[in-house]
């Protein structure tokens, strides 16, 4: 399967003849397989060759386990989705334990006691899956460790400043013992994202007594460091998932109640569950695919959504690289991230509409670059301004895009690979990447052009420059431009490979027109989403009926955003693990 | 600032008996020497990104009659301390190059072996979720120092970073897809390394406090692992096996007797003002990690500037335009503008280097300086001879003698020699002559020769 081929330089002598094949026959000479899931694309005939698991094509649920089709246990999508394919097998790719985000630390304390400081963004980088942060792959290292130790204590020691206010009970009257007992119940079940079993309480309090009765001790002391080791428990650092006792099939299992109150909330508001989640986790109402979709949507109407909302697509468009370029990438991302805030939200939050959107949100560094004027304006406050049609529609051709990708190559790449979920063979090892030195007497586009045609470097650069020719509109730092070098802007481009929107087109405008109404482009944006609301990679064959329903369901509302969200919080693939 | 701060290195405040029983020990620097009968050895290794401009960087002449470029011009004080290195490559990508040449070669510079595929649904030639797929050469060495009573410390191994940020940062690792961080954070480093201390050297009292309840905390989590090891699947059980023995480490560190030593005056890090934060930060690192040799708290480091591909601008030495595109761009010759911002880099990256050198040349040891002891190694993920990037020819700049195995104040030229066999080499200089190959043993064949 594509996405998750071993690519391998081509060791065949022969290879350097065929792809000067495909150079000389140009676009006709590439065949096309369309694999059944994520509109995802495979280069059939190039330089590179996958595995023997890439070449099988993956088909949907072909290596999904044989038995269990009998199993009386399956509350899969089978029941709730609009299409039947999930009836027996159910339907959920391989998941590891994960570790929290440092925007999940920070949200999570948050939560639990108020402290804003953010102490995670101090910790080192995430792990990814695609390019969303996830800590699935490598293990704990001790600096880390030491960074847990040292900010629990920093964040415990601000907690117990006010005790009262995070004490359901006074010590003096009801004793310190059933105070600690009970502050620790509570905050631990938060903190845990279930309720702690006796042995669990029993820790905390160990803990607790020994710092209460230091010498000079307080009560406070122990509440203090009993919150430390909360926060430095396995069970508040990394997302357990045990599972239901007995299995569904083979390693798949269904997730307990609050394993699945803490999927929901850590997909739609990056952090813990709230007392409605417990509560529908303790009465067993997170059963069903239609009861935990209608969690969904209840907690979409909840702020904390929207920031969700906004890290998607922040880590989806690669925005993070732009805060390299200090207070100037802080206002590229913030145009982009509160315009797509309300594309999601208000209207009509369908996908197109990050492809078509007129307006932004500008602050003086913006409307110097987009060439809006107001003497009037906060040059610090964003305010929200129509574009020019002609040179600002739909996210692409927006700042902050242009100038995270670089022309043409790196725009075509992100919407080959990001937005059509296609893959792009690596460069053949020991090329010069880099292209010749400018010759002034030839037009920017002869340059590249040379590129595409190139035997070596064209095979696989015709899927991604063609594409970030559209942008040639705009400079490095995402400027209007109408000359390049004194040569004229020559917006025309094409799109190979795809299903149904291949073709010669001219501008990005265009471009983006065809990608809204492309079926890949649903498909792949379903794709990042599911991978985002799962924190693992989608597999074709053992997420493939997870796939399918939300597909389905997708197209059916009209590629309505929050319905999207929705839905993928009923599939076996989010309710379901398999181990 | 300059990059000599005033070099505190107070060495010499009793710790109380009962009071330092809590907290781990200062082993007295000399008398760690004098035990053991040879001196203690260090290494660290120094890595800055994009590759140097070569044709500024490699010096010039015979082996010992040479002379730097503008890049190392600041070195000269210290030209009989140091040997260049020419000609070694990174044979391991090079044997099997990944067409994702940023962040794998990351990964291969200190562990000179195969990267590991991502796999997790991201573009491999754009990933970067690739992994090393062994141990790097100063987690190595770490561990074989532990092993031994008599060169073990209190920390295995330092890793300083200098706003080492997302993209293409893993550098070292523990094993296979483990990797290390490094602490970005100056006074964070300062505070786990050097924190129990007053400035005067005497033992904080607060920290005999937390110390108890780190290790009661720490008490109460290994029990919480403990519960759930056995319920996670067999394919996780290595995440919370990782966990448990990290955590040990820790606990060990606020348990371990007090051996009755003496401690250092740690480092005055408010001491090191600028105004840049990049250089601020970067030799403040140096700073504590010149202060933890000293105080004989570890004998490996690393310190990490920035990241692979780093976009770092320089203003103070003229270089506006963002590191690595300037790494991609024609770089003329002398006097054109790329060339000369390249050449700014350098110096300003080969200044700091400096700084290193010359604070551990001024500290007594023995019979010389902590650089008649110490090793420091600074490379790159990349050469720096033309636009782009390519894998042989790596820089290699050793600064000091590790306790005379090299034979410094020259410049060697190699034909194609593997930076595996080095670390080889180094891991004898270290003490360690049973290792005989390192990282892929496709292209680690021995100790790198002529170098002592």
């Amino acid at each position: 399967m594509c996405l998750r081929m071993l690519v391998r330089p081509c060791s065949d002598p022969a290879c350097v003849s065929r792809v000067g094949r495909i150079s000389r026959t140009g676009l006709n000479g590439l065949r096309w397989l369309r694999l059944p899931v994520g509109g995802a694309l495979w280069l059939a005939s190039a330089c590179y060759v996958g595995t023997a698991e890439e070449a099988s094509g993956g088909e949907a649920g072909a290596t999904s386990g044989g038995q269990g089709s009998d199993e009386p246990t399956d509350s899969g999508s089978g029941t709730d989705g609009p299409s039947d394919a999930c009836e027996g097998a159910p339907s959920a790719g391989p998941a590891g334990l994960k570790r929290l985000t440092r925007t999940e630390y920070n949200n999570l304390v948050r939560d639990l006691t108020g402290d804003e400081r953010n102490l995670a963004d101090g910790f080192g980088a995430d792990g990814r899956v695609g390019r969303f942060a996830v800590n699935a792959d490598a293990p704990v290292s001790e600096v880390q460790l030491e960074q847990y130790m040292e900010a629990a204590e920093t964040i415990a020691e601000a907690a117990v400043t006010d005790l009262p206010a995070i004490l359901e009970c006074d010590p003096v009257a009801v004793g310190e013992d059933a105070c600690a007992s009970a502050f620790l119940s509570s905050f631990g079940r938060r903190a845990y994202r279930r309720p702690l079993d006796q042995e669990q309480l029993q820790r905390l309090l160990d803990v607790f007594g020994a710092a209460r009765n230091a010498d000079g001790a307080t009560f406070s002391d122990g509440i203090r460091v009993a919150i430390q080791m909360v926060l430095q428990s396995p069970s508040f650092l990394y997302h357990l998932e045990f599972g239901l006792p007995s299995p569904q099939e083979g390693d798949v299992v269904a997730l307990d109640p609050y394993e699945t109150a803490a999927r929901l909330s850590f997909f739609l508001w990056m952090s813990g569950p709230d007392e409605v989640l417990f509560a529908a986790a303790e009465a067993g109402e997170l059963s069903t695919a239609e009861q935990v979709g209608n969690q969904a949507i209840r907690m979409l109407s909840d702020p904390r959504a929207r920031t969700m909302v906004r890290t998607f697509y922040r880590e989806w468009l690669g925005l993070e690289a732009l805060r390299e370029q200090g207070p100037r990438g802080t206002s590229l991302i913030e145009d982009t991230l509160l315009t797509l805030d309300e594309v999601t939200w208000e209207g009509e939050g369908t996908l197109d509409g990050m492809f078509t959107v007129t307006h932004g949100y500008l602050d003086g560094t913006l409307r110097e670059l987009y060439g809006v004027e107001d003497s009037s304006a906060d040059p610090a406050g964003f305010s929200r301004y129509e574009l020019d049609p002609a040179e600002r529609v739909g996210i692409l051709t927006r700042a902050a895009f242009l100038a995270a990708n670089s022309p043409p190559t790196g725009r075509g790449r992100f919407v080959r690979t990001d937005l059509l979920c296609g893959s792009v063979p690596p460069p053949p090892p020991g090329v010069d990447t880099d292209l010749p030195p400018a010759d002034p007497s030839q037009s920017p586009r002869a340059r590249w052009e040379q590129h595409v045609a190139d035997p070596v470097c064209g095979s696989c650069h015709l899927l991604m420059d063609p594409l970030g020719f559209g942008f040639d509109h705009y400079d490095r730092e995402g400027r209007y431009r109408t000359e390049v070098a004194g040569w004229p802007v020559d917006a025309s481009g094409e799109i190979v490979g795809t299903s149904t929107i291949d073709g010669s087109f001219t501008g990005a405008a265009e471009l983006q027109q065809r990608l809204a109404s492309s079926e890949d482009v649903r498909e792949c944006v379903a794709r990042q989403w599911m991978r985002f609301a799962t924190g693992r990679e989608i597999q074709p064959d053992a997420d493939g009926c997870s796939v399918e329903t939300v597909n389905e369901t997708f197209a059916a509302s009209g590629y309505d955003i929050r319905t999207l969200l929705v839905e993928i919080t009923k599939t076996d693939a989010f309710r379901l693990r398999r181990r | 600032m300059t990059g000599t701060s005033s070099l505190r290195f107070g060495r010499r405040s009793l710790l109380g008996g009962a009071a330092a029983a809590a907290l781990a020990p200062f082993i007295p620097l000399l008398e760690a020497g004098a035990q053991q009968g040879s001196a203690v050895r260090r290494v660290c290794f120094f890595t800055t990104p994009n590759g140097l401009l070569s044709r500024e960087l490699v010096p010039t002449g015979s082996e010992n009659d040479f002379g730097f470029g503008r890049i190392l011009a600041g070195l000269n004080p210290y030209k009989d301390d140091l040997l260049y290195l020419h000609g070694v490559d990174m044979k391991s990508f090079l044997v099997n190059p990944i067409p994702n040449d940023h962040p794998p070669v990351v990964n291969q510079l200190l562990t000179a072996n195969d990267s590991l595929d991502p796999g997790d649904g991201s573009d491999p030639a754009n990933s970067t979720s690739w992994f090393a797929s062994s141990i790097s050469i100063d987690q190595l060495i770490g561990d074989r120092l532990q092993q031994d009573p008599s060169t073990r410390t209190r920390f295995h191994s330092l890793q300083a970073g200098v706003q080492c940020g997302q993209f293409s940062w893993k550098q070292v690792f523990r094993g296979p897809r483990d990797p290390i961080f490094p602490e970005n954070d100056p006074q964070r480093l300062f505070a786990r390394v050097f924190g129990d201390l007053n400035p005067d050297g005497s033992v904080d009292p607060e920290a005999l406090r937390r110390a108890r309840e780190r290790r009661s905390v720490i008490d109460g989590v290994l029990g919480e692992l403990e519960a759930i090891r056995s319920r996670v699947g067999e394919s996780d059980r290595h995440k919370i096996d990782a966990h448990l023995e990290r955590i040990r480490n820790i606990e060990a560190r606020l348990s371990e007797p007090d051996p009755g030593g003496v401690v250092c005056e740690p480092p005055d890090l408010d001491g090191i003002q600028a105004e840049d934060e990049y250089l601020r930060d970067g030799e403040r690192q140096i700073e504590n990690l010149v202060q933890a040799f000293a105080c004989d708290l570890t004998r490996v480091a690393t310190i990490q500037w920035a990241n692979g591909a780093s976009n770092h601008t320089f203003p103070s030495v003229s270089a506006t335009t963002p590191h690595h595109e300037l790494s991609h761009t024609e770089q003329g010759g002398a006097g054109s503008d790329v060339y000369e911002q390249l050449t700014g880099v350098g110096r300003w990256y080969a200044d700091r280097f400096t700084s290193f050198v010359e604070k551990l040349a001024a500290i007594e040891e023995g019979d010389g300086t902590m650089l008649d002891n110490t090793l420091l190694v600074w490379t790159s993920e990349h050469n720096g001879a033309r636009k782009g990037h390519d894998r042989d020819n790596l820089p290699f700049v050793l600064a000091g003698r590790c306790g005379g195995y090299f034979r410094t104040g020259r410049f060697l030229s190699y034909n194609g020699a593997s930076h595996a066999d080095l670390y080889v080499a180094i891991a004898h200089a270290m003490g360690f002559e049973d290792i005989t190959s390192f990282g892929n043993p496709e292209v680690s064949s021995g100790p790198l020769s002529g170098l002592g």
